[in-house]
């Protein structure tokens, strides 16, 4: 499906040439897809802008290697993936290091949220805190069952296109995505009774 | 601490709940002004990068010639040093012939008369 010549791989003549139309059509092509991707990594419109737009960098200081890519598509998403993944990495480390990280703001949330959960704004919250939670248990995985997983959480992403970002089988794909969520129902579940016992140990004192 | 049945099952939704938390993260459009903003962005990339290379050839041009000079002068040093350096072997020399003459075999030499010693 990625090896037929696509008006994706089209590109890589005229990239390769630096023109700057060609590269243009591309972004243009595939914005939507990798701010969305990234999206699902970082949880936040304004960071997962960010992290398209330092895709699309990378991708253009990277324009020679596009000559050997076969597959334009899996490779600019997995940058994209890279990208989120370091973000991610960089903000536990501040968070480590006492920096105040952006306060959890209701806006973000209902920015891009429907309209029923905006209009109860404790679920709204609740949510994004189960999101943060959920992607402290992902930071436990091994990389590639985190970013199966989360990968297989975006609708417009099919599990062929998962397979190609991590240049693996399909098999192996649905193996990780399956381990992937035995696992983090072990983390969670884990967490969730730590939790409670500490709250419990809070009551009682 | 043991966990009732209603924990257990407490604990088992928020799990699954928070495991479907990215289910309804929306679809996202990027804005209008992504294109400005990317194209801005790739522009002051491409300045970074060519004034770091700029600032790599002013650096070769000035130090490369003078760098060229210094190995020429220090080649020229080594093979000077190290003809200097040379032992002086006529003495050795003279050493040498003069223990030939004393012990090399041949008529003559009191050294070689077997039967005397």
């Amino acid at each position: 499906m990625f090896q037929e010549k696509t008006p994706y791989n089209d590109y890589s003549e005229g990239i390769g040439g630096k023109s700057s139309l060609a590269f243009r059509q591309l972004v243009e092509s595939q914005k939507n897809k990798v701010l969305n991707i990234c999206y699902r990594f970082v949880h936040n419109k304004e960071d997962a802008e960010d992290m398209a737009q330092e895709t699309f960098i990378e991708v253009h200081r990277s324009l020679a290697e596009l000559r050997n890519q076969s597959d334009l598509s899996a490779w600019i998403y997995r940058i994209a993936v890279s990208k989120s993944l370091n973000f991610i990495r960089m903000q536990k480390r501040q968070k480590r290091g006492g920096k105040m990280g952006k306060p959890i703001s209701l806006d973000d949330e209902i920015e891009g949220v429907s309209a029923p959960a905006a209009t109860n704004p404790d679920e709204a919250l609740a949510q994004k805190e189960r999101r943060r939670i959920l992607q402290e248990a992902l930071g436990t995985l091994p990389k590639n069952q985190q970013i199966a997983f989360v990968l297989s959480k975006y609708d417009g992403m099919s599990y062929e296109e998962i397979a190609a970002v991590l240049q693996a089988s399909l098999p192996a794909v649905e193996s990780l995505i399956h381990r992937a969520k035995i696992n983090l129902q072990k983390e969670l579940y884990g967490f969730y009774h730590k939790k409670s016992n500490k709250e419990k140990r809070t009551k009682d004192l | 601490m043991s966990i009732d049945n209603d924990e257990k099952k407490h604990f088992e939704d928020e799990v699954l709940r928070t495991m479907a938390s990215l289910d309804d993260l929306p679809h996202l459009e990027a804005g209008p002004d992504f294109h400005i903003r990317l194209n801005q962005r790739l522009a002051q990339f491409e300045t970074t990068q060519r004034k770091s290379v700029t600032s790599l050839t002013w650096w070769a041009r000035r130090l490369g010639p003078a760098f060229l000079i210094a190995m020429i002068g220090a080649n020229f040093a080594t093979i000077y040093l190290a003809v200097k350096a040379r032992p002086d072997t006529s003495y050795r020399d003279q050493c040498l012939t003069s223990i030939a003459d004393q012990y090399c075999p041949s008529a003559g030499n009191p050294f070689w008369e077997i039967g005397d010693r």
